[in-house]
């Protein structure tokens, strides 16, 4: 084992699928030359050229329509989005072309696109760069949505979106590039699935389900409610669609309480879905109402303070936790 | 079938009272028609029928008392089946039987003081769990956010009443495993001014922890519904003390040496005297008394957040030094913040020591559902007459707490004499 940052891990998965598979080529903004507005991509152009490594114009529905073709004529593109702010553009491309064909040419052609995309807000960069849209792209049916919140996650599952035969939209939060972790040693070859996710943390007081970014700072609530004696479980999605419902549902039966803590807002989206399924299925089961945290109804603050405000926090999962958790407390 | 409740008349009213039945089971009733002479406590009223139909079956006979929204009497088509909609039925101090046969072998019957409550709040796995054990949650105060019956609620009136919880779900907890799996948690939070105290120039708010508010919720409930009295003793603990250094010289001797307090003497004590006085280990429960079979006593800790009690489990059936070994551990989970729900709960009987603060005696808050509490103040050198001459003495002042509704004076006062007797005799301890 090594510890490298999620970035890195990033860069070998790609690396790797591209040694493995000639029909791989990576494209998008900015990346061949600049390596990458995060650094990803850098030196895969001094490796293998610009056939296999090329820059776009900014045109996202133009690049998203581009890769689409490239995937249908048999080849295996990984797309590089700026940001997923960006992927606004090529939404019609996205939802009625790439999730759709497979299912209306009678499952004759295969899209193997894989769009990468950074997400989420704490970098300042203002309202219409710091969005969370996994639940957009997680209603439709014919996509695979995943967001791999570790190294080893981000490398495993980024191999698996390469080697699948439809569309994975691969959502990298901005915030998780310089994280480190442990991966395999580079002659080791592993994937992770992308339809699993993971208990990062086991607990008998409540469930905390989350994903991404969040799931490191669910991680570090639990670390301090285990010190006044609440053990939190901790569920990392990992996928947004499809979801792991036997997992969380597992947990749920166990623990009785959930909190959700995601990063985007909260109507209409990921965690409410996530809600309305244990609901369904589980509510035998519950002792307490679902706690529920997000980011802040608002379009994201460009100021620092306020962006920090609009961020759900470390102490918003506790209180929830806590709201729900009996205190076992006498005299 | 409509449901005829009792009115309520007044924004005092609890209960009214049948005086009589103006129709009988079978006749026809018009809407607003008089149905029944009702009682309150400050006035005598005709109670309206609000449907038409045949009065099919009176609930609450003449004599009777209801509370206010219970079911009082059913009307419906003649022909129109009964049970269904027979609705909870709570009749209390009745002049005569209130029993209606037919009603309560239909199992339709729940005789509830809860009524009064309104909706009770329960949580899914909670209500799940008690019709599992087949166990009536009216009484149960839920401790849950506002007020809501939780599992753990269940769990507890079950183990007072010495059933184990039948498990649901069908599913054992996995062990426990140490932190994060995650590789690292780079994410370095910015601290952040989370419910933080508030200054003005006078007042400083600090907002309530959850231990804290759990603390204020319990003990006012404890305080408002449990009538305490107070039965204080002196104790003379020469003899004690000589026991415990005997005791402590053996302790420190043994493989895994421990040292014995006098607190866990007490706890010891305590549970002995449980043991021959079953009476003072009850919980009141309303409508009855639940008497514990298993003494579990709670031990007072005090942290810097606030105070929890730890559970002693069958502490009568335990060696001293199994008592200090477990208090020992016990007090140190507490301070570590490490205790387990199972450390903390079931307790039947508390003990409260505050007699390293050099408190002469105090008087302690019942901790519901128990029914008493031993609180205990320093041992403090004292001048007492023996055979005519003034000599000085060890002595130890411990004050009882007991529930009146469950306990009288004469029994907590012969509760305390066995303590008393125990203490100033201990080798009844070791035997």
């Amino acid at each position: 084992m090594r510890t490298i940052t999620y970035r890195d891990a990033l860069r070998e998965a790609i690396r790797e699928e591209m040694w493995r598979d000639e029909r791989v080529f990576i494209m998008g903004e900015d990346i061949a030359g600049y390596g990458g507005t995060y650094a990803v991509t850098k030196g895969l152009f001094e490796e293998f050229g610009e056939k296999r490594v090329r820059d776009t114009p900014l045109a996202e529905e133009v690049i998203t329509g581009t890769a689409i073709g490239a995937a249908l004529g048999g080849l295996r593109p990984i797309l590089e989005l700026m940001t997923i702010n960006f992927s606004l553009l090529a939404t019609d491309l996205i939802v009625n072309s790439a999730a759709k064909f497979h299912y209306m040419f009678g499952g004759q052609p295969e899209i193997p696109l894989v769009i990468r995309m950074p997400s989420g807000g704490g970098a300042q960069r203002g309202a219409q760069h710091s969005q969370m849209f996994e639940s957009w792209y997680g209603h439709i049916p014919g996509l695979k949505v995943v967001m791999p919140a570790t190294p080893y996650d981000a490398k495993g599952m980024l191999k698996s979106a390469v080697r699948d035969p439809n569309p994975v939209l691969f959502i990298e939060h901005e915030l998780l590039y310089s994280i480190k972790g442990e991966v395999p040693d580079e002659d080791v070859e592993y994937t992770v699935p992308l339809h699993l996710g993971e208990v990062r943390r086991l607990g008998r007081d409540v469930t905390i389900l989350t994903f991404s970014r969040m799931a490191h700072i669910s991680l570090q609530a639990a670390h301090d409610l285990a010190k006044e004696g609440i053990e939190a479980e901790v569920i990392d999605l990992k996928s947004i669609r499809p979801i792991d419902i036997d997992l969380l549902i597992d947990s749920v039966k166990k623990t009785n309480r959930v909190v959700i803590a995601e990063e985007g807002w909260k109507y209409y989206g990921t965690g409410q879905g996530l809600a309305a399924l244990i609901y369904e299925n589980a509510f035998d089961y519950m002792d307490a109402p679902i706690q529920h945290i997000t980011g802040a109804d608002v379009p994201m603050p460009y100021s620092k303070a306020l962006e920090r405000a609009a961020l759900p926090t470390k102490a918003d999962i506790i209180k929830a936790v806590k709201a729900i958790v009996p205190t076992h407390v006498g005299v | 079938m409509k449901t005829v409740e009792m009115p309520k008349m007044g924004d005092t009213m609890e209960e009214g009272k049948i005086l009589r039945w103006l129709k009988k089971e079978g006749d026809q009733v018009a809407k607003g028609e008089p149905l029944a002479e009702i009682e309150t406590e400050k006035v005598n009223i005709e109670a309206e029928s609000f449907s038409s139909g045949v009065l099919r079956k009176i609930l609450v006979p003449e004599g009777a008392i209801a509370a206010v929204g219970a079911g009082i009497a059913l009307i419906g088509a003649p022909d129109e089946p009964l049970v269904a909609e027979a609705k909870q039925l709570s009749t209390t101090n009745t002049d005569k039987p209130a029993a209606n046969e037919d009603i309560e072998a239909a199992g339709q019957v729940i005789a509830s003081p809860a009524l009064a409550r309104g909706r009770i709040f329960i949580s899914p796995i909670a209500r799940n769990l008690a019709k599992e054990n087949q166990l009536d949650y009216s009484n149960i105060q839920g401790t849950g956010p506002n007020g809501r019956i939780i599992k753990m609620d269940i769990e507890a009136t079950l183990a007072a009443q010495g059933r184990p919880a039948a498990v649901f779900p069908p599913q054992a907890a996995p062990a426990m495993q140490p932190t994060p799996v995650v590789a690292t948690l780079p994410f370095i939070e910015q601290p952040q001014p989370v419910a933080a105290s508030t200054t003005t120039d006078d007042i400083t708010e600090i907002p309530l922890t959850s231990m804290r508010r759990a603390i204020a919720r319990r003990l006012s409930q404890s305080m408002q519904a449990a009538p305490h009295f107070y039965v204080t003793s002196v104790i003379d603990t020469g003899k004690l003390a000589a026991l415990r250094q005997q005791i402590n010289e053996y302790a420190a001797k043994q493989p895994s040496p421990v040292k014995v307090s006098f607190n866990d003497l007490i706890v010891k004590t305590v549970a002995l005297a449980l043991v021959r006085m079953p009476q003072m280990n009850v919980s009141f429960a309303e409508d009855k008394i639940l008497l514990k079979k298993q003494i579990h006593i709670g031990v007072a800790v005090a942290l810097e957040q606030g105070l929890i009690v730890p559970v002693l489990r069958n502490a009568n059936q335990h060696s001293i030094l199994d008592i200090a070994r477990e208090t020992q551990r016990l007090g140190e989970e507490a301070r570590a913040g490490k205790l387990r729900p199972e450390d903390v709960s079931g307790g039947t009987f508390t003990v409260s020591n505050l007699g390293m603060f050099d408190v002469d005696s105090f008087t302690a808050v019942i901790n519901p559902p128990e029914s008493a509490i031993l609180a205990v103040g320093s041992i403090t050198p004292t001048p007492v007459v023996v055979d005519g001459q003034v000599v000085v003495r060890d002595r130890m002042k411990v004050t009882l707490s007991s529930d009146h509704r469950a306990i009288d004076g004469a029994t907590a006062a012969r509760f305390l004499q066995e303590v008393k007797r125990l203490l100033e005799e201990p080798f009844g301890l070791l035997l």
